[in-house]
């Protein structure tokens, strides 16, 4: 196989294809210390791509519950038991401090699935990444066995009592997934039919309807589990990326051409998604972009991580990871980077704080920020990891959102920190 | 008639039950990073004790369970009376005028 680089690895490694990229990527942040699992984006995408027969069990977007659940169901798990089988306790980050290399989060010095699958000669030949098929059972329920509530029934305008939850005693968090549009995707790799291409123009992973005979290597190879075959057709489906709303060419949708969020990213009512474009260089790496709100989310300042990157397919999708659980965990999860993240996240600076207030301000995708910089207005005291309280400075900042065009799309500005006074002492001087 | 099933505490080892396992954190902790980040985008304190008591959000409302409802309101009120609540002000043009318009709804 050749190699090529990827840099959230901080190395080289074995994929089936020369490396080529895309001029733009579609990338996204999600911010999982908001989510409460509303599901609203699970049904706005349900509900405009998947709606129709063969398509009941299909979840594009989907929100699970960690550690206790995944869809399909123990996903993660079941691949990362396979990839420590093939190699016992090598999966391992290797973390180096070296600034002249492309490493933002050390070195993996483990196997990827492309290079488990090579060490593994997995049969047959065209299985090229290491991955398994799920059962029809494991995809039947996306929310199976993670959160059954249950108490006594409400009547019309009552606020019940109580909803039991007694599996769940000790922290836990929402991940929402939707497909990663990774750079070397597990799913591309494995098609028999080359039914699967990476656009030139945003790098939006997609699969070719009419080339696609359901063989479902694209199912078995994706480690994220994001493409799905549909029975009626016959053929695999998996997220779009909404294209024809990223594109800007649908004058009921962008009446002025400019891309506009997906419909997962654009209902999320906790404003916990932001969507972007980033300019790629031709060797892959990202062109330097201080003031795209991506690029300074997860290059700058590197508080949103990569989904298990060590699976090597340098997915596109991003997280900043919740502050309450345990490090051992997302360590596993987001790789290395997770300590730096949770500090800077948890007591933002003004700068970060400013960009923060720009998730969701807008449906059109951002492509640049400025900040105007205002007056101390305060100070507050903040949770820090280890559950010990740190001053934050609060400024009177505004952060400035610009579309494709450059055009100013959206202002948040920082007013002042506020606090309320309990009912009991609302007339107390 | 012996208790319903639903009612057994859940048991990790049970084969055919996805259940939760414990895992060692601090739900206290967890209770505290979300009023937090409520605060964070505006979010007071009527309106975080609603996402509490409210069964449609289970993390929040299973904190609301493990700490009672009196002990989840002085909890998030003794958060409150740290952080305090961030006013913000969102400003955002509409497609067809470009123009800035306050106050306006993001979807709008």
């Amino acid at each position: 196989m050749p190699d090529v680089y990827n840099w959230q690895l901080g190395r080289s490694m074995s994929y089936p294809y020369e490396e080529r990229h895309p001029d733009r990527q579609f990338a996204f942040v999600f911010n999982i210390n908001r989510c409460i699992a509303c599901q609203t984006c699970s049904m706005a995408c349900k509900s405009t791509w998947s709606w129709s027969r063969g398509q009941e069990f299909m979840w594009w977007n989907n929100v699970e519950t960690k550690p206790y659940g995944g869809y399909p169901h123990g996903w993660d798990s079941k691949l990362l038991s396979m990839l420590e089988e093939v190699n016992p306790k090598g999966q391992v980050w290797g973390y180096q401090d070296d600034k002249e290399h492309e490493w933002p989060y050390g070195s993996f010095e483990g196997k990827t699935i492309f290079e488990a699958a090579e060490r593994q000669r997995i049969e047959p030949q065209s299985s090229r990444a290491l991955g398994y098929l799920p059962s029809e059972e494991e995809w039947r329920a996306p929310n199976m066995h993670e959160e059954v509530a249950h108490g006594p029934l409400q009547e019309k305008g009552d606020r019940p009592g109580t909803a039991q939850l007694p599996e769940h005693r000790v922290w836990y968090f929402y991940l929402q997934r939707i497909c990663n549009h990774c750079t070397y995707p597990g799913c591309l790799s494995a098609c028999p039919r080359q039914a699967i291409y990476k656009r030139k123009e945003d790098g939006v992973v997609l699969i070719d309807q009419f080339r696609c005979r359901g063989y479902r290597k694209c199912v078995e190879a994706c480690p994220y589990k994001k493409s799905m075959y549909r029975p009626t057709t016959r053929t695999s489906e998996k997220c779009i990326a909404c294209s024809p709303r990223l594109e800007g060419k649908d004058e009921q949708i962008t009446p002025d051409g400019m891309p506009i969020e997906t419909r997962c990213m654009s209902a999320c009512v906790g404003k916990i998604r932001m969507q972007g474009m980033v300019k790629v260089e031709k060797d892959g790496t990202w062109a330097k972009q201080p003031e795209h709100p991506l690029y300074y989310l997860i290059r700058e300042r590197k508080i949103a991580l990569p989904l298990y990157p060590q699976f090597g397919t340098e997915p596109n999708g991003y997280y900043i990871p919740p502050r309450w659980v345990p490090r051992p965990y997302l360590e596993q999860m987001f790789g290395p980077g997770v300590k730096s993240a949770i500090e800077q996240y948890s007591c933002p600076d003004r700068e970060l704080l400013a960009v923060l207030q720009l998730f969701r301000a807008t449906q059109r995708v951002l492509f640049r920020f400025a900040i105007d910089k205002g007056p101390k207005v305060g100070e507050i005291e903040v949770t820090m990891p280890d559950g010990k309280k740190k001053t934050q400075e609060i400024y009177n900042d505004t952060a400035r959102g610009f579309d494709a065009a450059g055009t100013e799309v959206a202002r948040v500005t920082v007013e002042e920190p506020t606090w309320e006074r309990p009912a009991e002492h609302l007339n107390s001087i | 008639m012996g208790e319903h099933p639903k009612d057994r505490p859940a048991e990790p080892a049970d084969p055919l039950k996805m259940m939760a396992g414990g895992v060692a954190g601090d739900p206290g902790l967890m209770l505290d990073c979300m009023v937090e980040e409520y605060a964070r985008i505006g979010f007071g304190e009527a309106q975080i004790l609603e996402l509490f008591e409210s069964q449609e959000f289970l993390a929040t409302h299973g904190l609301r369970n493990l700490f009672g409802s009196d002990g989840t309101r002085d909890r998030v009120r003794e958060v409150l009376s740290r952080c305090g609540v961030m006013r913000v002000t969102t400003t955002v043009a509409r497609p067809e005028s470009q123009s800035l318009c306050q106050g306006t709804h993001p979807d709008a």
